[in-house]
C-alpha cells in the first residue's frame, strides 16, 4: 500500500514580500476505508484523553471560576452545521487564517501554521466531540455514590488512590460510551470532509455518490461503503448497548449521596488556568466565529471587512433560503408529532411491561443513536426509490425528499425523546396509575388523567430539544435534500442550503447567520428543558 | 364460605415466593388484619385481591363470584395504597371525586357525596388544597376518603398509617376502626405493626414468608400462638432452648440446663427427646414468688431500665438471661438475688426446627 501525500509540510517561502516558514499539517492517504478508520481513531484518542481530563477536574474539584469553566466546557454541544467547521478551517488557514495572521503579521514571527486535509478534519472533530466524552464521563462520575468515597477515605486511602481505584474504575462505562460515540460520530461525519474538501473518506464517498442520484447511489461501491459503515457502527453499538439504554438514565437511586468536590490545590488551579481554560476557549472558537461570520459583510481576509445585519434579512429576501427554513420547520414539526406520539407509546409500554418485549423496545429505540445519519439517509433512499415505494409520495427523486427526510428525522431523534419520556414516567409512582384503575378508570383514562399530566413537563422538555435538533440535522438533509434540485419551491432543508451556500461569495455569511440562529435555538432549548427537568422532583412516593 | 375467599393462592416473582398457597376466608362486615414482617407478601396479597396482580395459581372469590381474572376496574374492592398515591396535580376535591366521575355520577351528586365523606373524615374546608399543602395525617384521610366515597363493598388498606408519626398512628387507628365499623364495610387491613392489628381488627392472619401461620382473634393470637414465629412476632418474648423430657396431655416438662420448666404443649407434633423452644412473655414473669408456684428459679438482677409505665429488668437465671416487664418502677440493686416464677399456662413450648427463622 502506498501512502499518498505528506503528514507535515514545512516550507520556506516568500509570502507578502517576506521570508517565512510555513508549517502545514495534512496527513497521508491509504485509500478511503483506511483513511476513515485512521481519522476516526485519532480523533477518538485525542478527544477521549481531553474529555477525561476535563471530566476528572470539573466535577471533582472546587476552584475559583469553576462555573465559568463548566459552562464553557459544554459550548461545543451547540453546533452550527457547516458554519462551525468553516470557522475552524478559516482560523487555521495558513494564508488567510487569524492564527497565522496574529503570529506572523501582528507579532512578527516568521512562521505561518495551517491545518489541511485529514489534519483539518481531525482538528475540527476534536474541537466539537470532546464534549461527548466529557459529558458521559462526568455523568458517570456524578453517579458515584459519595459514601463509597467516604468509606475509602475513612479507611485511610488517599484521594489519589481513590481516583485510581474507585473513580476511574466506576467511570469506565462513561468512558466507553463516550469514546464509542465519538468514534461513530467522527467516522460518519460528513460536514468536515466537505468543508476541508477531503474526499478520500468513506462518508464523503457516500455523499458524492448521491450527487448523481440516478446511478451513483446504487453503485456497488456506494452500497458497500454504506453497509460497511453500518456494520462498524452496529459493532460499536453492541459493545456499548448497556450504556446507551434509555433506562439507564432513568434509574432513581434511593439514599444517594452526591459527590462533595474537593478544594483544588494552588498547583492544580495553575494547571487548570494554564491548560484547560485555554483549551476550552480554543474549542469555543467555532461558536464565537459563527457569530462573527453572521454579522460580517465579507470575511475572506483574516479579519472581517465590515459588519452588517443584512445576512439575517436574507432569511426572508432570499427565496431559496426562505423556502429552506419553511421546509425545515414543516419537516421538523411533522417529525416531532410522530416522535412525541411514538416515544410516549414506547416509553410507557417498556415502563409497564416487563421482560423481553421491553428489552426489545429499548433496543429498537436506541439503535438509531449508533446508526450513522448517512446510513439512514442512503437506506431510506434505496428503500423509497424501489418498488413498492417508487413513484409514491415516499419517493425522494420522483416525488419529493420531504417524506424521507421527515421519517429520517423521526428515527434519528426518537431515542433521545424516548429517554426523556421514560425518565418522566419513572418519576410518576406506578401507584398513582393503579389508584385510578382501582377506582374503575380504564387504562387509557388512568394514563391520561393520572400519569400524562405529571410528565407533561418531561414531554415538553424533550420536544423542545428534539425540535431544535431536527432543524440542525445534517447528514440526511445534505444527502437527500437536493435530490429534486434546488430552484424556487425546492424541498431541501436549511442544512442542505448551508452546505450549498458555503464558500459562495455572499452565501458564506448567510450560512453564518443561519448557524448563529441554530446555536441560539439550541441554547434556549437546552437551558429551558434542563431547567424544567431539574426542577421536577420525584412525584408520588413520599 | 365467607364474603371474601382466598383459595390456595400462590404467587412467585422469579424465584421469590411472595405468596405460598394462601387460603383465607373473610366474613362480611369484618375487619380482617393481615400481619407480618416486611417482605412477607402482604402487599402482594392485597394487589391480587384488587386485581393489580394475577396469581400464579389459586382463586379469589368475592361475594360468591370468582374474580381471579377479572380486570381491576370491575372489582368493587377499593384500595388505600401504602404511600396513599394521591394525585399531586389534583385538589382534594378532585382526588376524592375521581372515582365518582368514572362511575358517571352527576355533578350535584358528586358535590353532595364529597361533602359527606369530607365530614366523615373531618376534612371540611380543605377541598381546594393540593396534597402537598396538607399534613401527613390529612393526606392519609384524603386517601381514605377517596376510597370510602365510592361506597366499596370491600376496602383494602395497605399499611394506611405507616407514613404517620407514632402518636398520630395511635390516634388514627381507633378512629379508623370506628369509621369502618360505622359504615359496616368489610375491610382487609395490612400492617406489620402487631399492636395496630390487635386494636383495629376483629381477626388477624399472621403471615411469614408468603405463608399464613395462624388466623384468629387478637386474643387467640396472643394467648394461643400456634408456632414459634407467631409467639415471638406478637408481643415480646423470652425464648429458651431445651429438650422435651416428659409429655402429659397438653403439658410438657422441659429440661433446660438440668432445670425443669413446665408449660403448654403448643406444637402438635411434639415428642419426648425433641429439641424445643420455650416462650415466656416478659409481662408474665413474676418477681418474688411463693414456694408453691410453677417454674421458680433464683436469679440475679443484671440491669433495669424504665420504659414509660414499665420497667424492663434483665435477670440472670439458671435457664438463661430473661427479660421481665415490671409495672411501675423497680428498684433493686444490680446483682442482688431475686426469685422469679411463671405460670405454666403462660409458657408455650414449640418443637424447635433450625429453619424456623
Ligand atoms: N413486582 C415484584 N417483582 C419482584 N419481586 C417482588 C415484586 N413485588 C414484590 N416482590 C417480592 O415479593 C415479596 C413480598 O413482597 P410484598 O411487597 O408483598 O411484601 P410486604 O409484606 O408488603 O412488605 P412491606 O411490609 O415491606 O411492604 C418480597 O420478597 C418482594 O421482594
Ligand atoms: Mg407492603
Amino acid at each position: 500500500m502506498n501512502p499518498i501525500g505528506s503528514l507535515l509540510e514545512v516550507k520556506n517561502v516568500v509570502f507578502g514580500g517576506r521570508n517565512i516558514t510555513i508549517v502545514v499539517l495534512k496527513g497521508v492517504s491509504f485509500g478511503s476505508i483506511i483513511n476513515s478508520f485512521v481519522v476516526a481513531t485519532i480523533s477518538t484518542l485525542i478527544t477521549t484523553a481531553i474529555g477525561i481530563a476535563i471530566a476528572l477536574i470539573l466535577p471533582l474539584y472546587d476552584f475559583p471560576g469553576k462555573s465559568i469553566l463548566r459552562n464553557l466546557a459544554i459550548v461545543p454541544l451547540f453546533a452550527a452545521p457547516f458554519a462551525s467547521g468553516y470557522v475552524v478551517k478559516k482560523f487555521f488557514d495558513w494564508r488567510y487564517g487569524l492564527l497565522s495572521y496574529v503570529i506572523n503579521d501582528v507579532i512578527g514571527i516568521p512562521l505561518r501554521i495551517g491545518f489541511e486535509s485529514f489534519a483539518g478534519v481531525i482538528l475540527s472533530e476534536v474541537l466539537s466531540l470532546y464534549v461527548i466524552v466529557y459529558l458521559n464521563v462526568s455523568a458517570a462520575i456524578n453517579s458515584i455514590d459519595y459514601t463509597l468515597i467516604e468509606q475509602a477515605l475513612n479507611l485511610g486511602s488517599s484521594f489519589r488512590k481513590i481516583l485510581r481505584d474507585i473513580i476511574i474504575h466506576l467511570s469506565m462505562p462513561g468512558i466507553a460510551a463516550g469514546a464509542s460515540l465519538t468514534f461513530i460520530l467522527s467516522i460518519e461525519d460528513i460536514a468536515n470532509p466537505i468543508i476541508f474538501k477531503e474526499d478520500r473518506l468513506i462518508a464523503y464517498e457516500i455523499f458524492r455518490s448521491f450527487q448523481d442520484p440516478t446511478t451513483g447511489s446504487r453503485s456497488p461501491g456506494a452500497i458497500f461503503m454504506t453497509i460497511l459503515i453500518i456494520l462498524i457502527s452496529l459493532g460499536v453499538f453492541i459493545g456499548i448497548r448497556r450504556y446507551v439504554s434509555y433506562k439507564r438514565y432513568a434509574a432513581i437511586t434511593r439514599g444517594f449521596k452526591p459527590l462533595k468536590p474537593l478544594k483544588l490545590s494552588r498547583k492544580g488551579i495553575a494547571l487548570v488556568y494554564l491548560f484547560i481554560l485555554p483549551f476550552l476557549l480554543f474549542a469555543s472558537i467555532p461558536q464565537i466565529g459563527v457569530f462573527i461570520l453572521a454579522f460580517s459583510t465579507r470575511w475572506y481576509e483574516p479579519l472581517p471587512e465590515g459588519f452588517t445585519l443584512k445576512n439575517f434579512a436574507a432569511f426572508v429576501d432570499d427565496k431559496i433560503v426562505f423556502t429552506a427554513i419553511r421546509n425545515s420547520i414543516v419537516y421538523s414539526l411533522t417529525a416531532l408529532a410522530i416522535i412525541a406520539f411514538m416515544s410516549i407509546l414506547i416509553a410507557y409500554s417498556s415502563a409497564r411491561i416487563k421482560g423481553s418485549l421491553s428489552y426489545f423496545l429499548d433496543t429498537l429505540a436506541t439503535i438509531p443513536i449508533a446508526v450513522p445519519g448517512i446510513a439512514i439517509a442512503s437506506g431510506f433512499f434505496l428503500l423509497f426509490t424501489s418498488p413498492p415505494f417508487r413513484g409514491t409520495l415516499f419517493d425522494p427523486v420522483l416525488f419529493s425528499p420531504g417524506t424521507a427526510i421527515t421519517i429520517a428525522y423521526t428515527v434519528r431523534r426518537l431515542p433521545f425523546m424516548v429517554r426523556a419520556v421514560y425518565a418522566g414516567i419513572q418519576q410518576v409512582a406506578v401507584e398513582l396509575e393503579e389508584a385510578a384503575l382501582n377506582l374503575g378508570a380504564s387504562r387509557f383514562k388512568a394514563f391520561t388523567s393520572a400519569v400524562l399530566p405529571l410528565m407533561a413537563l418531561h414531554i415538553l422538555g424533550g420536544t423542545l430539544v428534539a425540535f431544535v435538533y431536527c432543524l440542525s440535522e445534517t447528514s440526511v438533509g445534505v444527502i437527500l435534500g437536493g435530490l429534486k434540485g434546488v430552484s424556487v419551491g425546492h424541498a431541501a432543508p436549511i442544512t442542505f442550503i448551508m452546505q450549498d451556500y458555503l464558500e459562495t461569495l455572499y452565501g458564506t455569511q448567510i450560512v453564518g447567520a443561519l448557524g448563529a440562529i441554530l446555536i441560539i435555538l439550541q441554547v434556549i432549548a437546552t437551558v429551558t428543558s434542563s431547567a424544567i427537568l431539574r426542577g421536577y422532583v420525584v412525584i408520588g412516593v413520599r | 364460605m365467607g364474603f371474601v375467599d382466598i383459595l390456595n393462592v400462590t404467587k412467585k416473582f422469579g424465584n421469590v415466593v411472595a405468596l405460598d398457597n394462601v387460603t383465607l376466608s373473610i366474613d362480611r362486615g369484618e375487619i380482617f388484619a393481615v400481619l407480618g414482617p416486611s417482605g412477607c407478601g402482604k402487599t402482594t396479597l392485597l394487589r391480587i385481591i384488587a386485581g393489580l396482580e394475577l396469581p400464579d395459581s389459586g382463586k379469589i372469590i368475592i361475594n360468591g363470584v370468582d374474580v381471579t381474572y377479572e380486570k381491576p376496574q370491575k372489582r368493587r374492592a377499593v384500595m388505600v395504597f401504602q404511600n396513599w398515591a394521591l394525585w399531586p396535580h389534583m385538589t382534594v376535591f378532585e382526588n376524592i371525586a375521581y372515582g365518582l366521575k368514572i362511575r358517571g355520577v352527576s355533578r350535584n351528586e358528586i358535590v353532595k357525596k364529597v361533602r359527606w365523606v369530607l365530614e366523615l373524615v373531618k376534612l371540611e374546608g380543605l377541598e381546594d388544597r393540593y396534597p402537598h399543602q396538607l399534613s401527613g395525617g390529612q393526606q392519609q384521610r384524603v386517601a381514605l376518603a377517596r376510597a370510602l366515597v365510592v361506597e366499596p363493598e370491600l376496602l383494602l388498606l395497605d399499611e394506611p398509617l405507616s407514613n404517620l408519626d407514632a402518636r398520630l398512628r395511635i390516634e388514627m387507628r381507633d378512629e379508623l376502626r370506628s369509621l369502618i365499623k360505622k359504615l359496616g364495610i368489610t375491610a382487609i387491613y395490612v400492617t406489620h405493626d402487631q399492636e395496630e392489628a390487635m386494636v383495629v381488627a376483629d381477626r388477624i392472619a399472621v403471615m411469614n414468608r408468603g405463608r399464613v401461620m395462624q388466623v384468629g382473634t387478637p386474643s387467640e393470637i396472643f394467648f394461643k400462638p400456634k408456632d414459634l414465629f407467631v409467639a415471638t412476632f406478637i408481643g415480646r418474648a423470652n425464648v429458651i432452648r431445651g429438650v422435651a423430657e416428659k409429655i402429659e396431655n397438653e403439658i410438657v416438662y422441659a429440661k433446660v440446663n438440668d432445670k425443669l420448666i413446665v408449660g403448654l404443649k403448643s406444637s402438635e407434633d411434639l415428642s419426648i427427646g425433641d429439641s424445643i423452644a420455650i416462650v415466656v412473655r416478659p409481662q408474665f414473669i413474676k418477681l418474688g414468688c411463693r414456694g408453691d408456684e410453677d417454674n421458680i428459679f433464683i436469679g440475679r438482677v443484671l440491669s433495669s431500665k424504665a420504659i414509660g409505665l414499665l420497667t424492663e429488668v434483665k435477670i440472670d437465671t439458671p435457664i438463661g438471661i430473661l427479660t421481665v416487664a415490671v409495672t411501675g418502677l423497680y428498684q433493686k440493686d444490680i446483682s442482688s438475688a431475686v426469685d422469679i416464677c411463671f405460670d405454666k399456662e403462660n409458657v408455650y413450648i414449640f418443637r424447635y426446627e433450625e429453619v424456623s427463622f
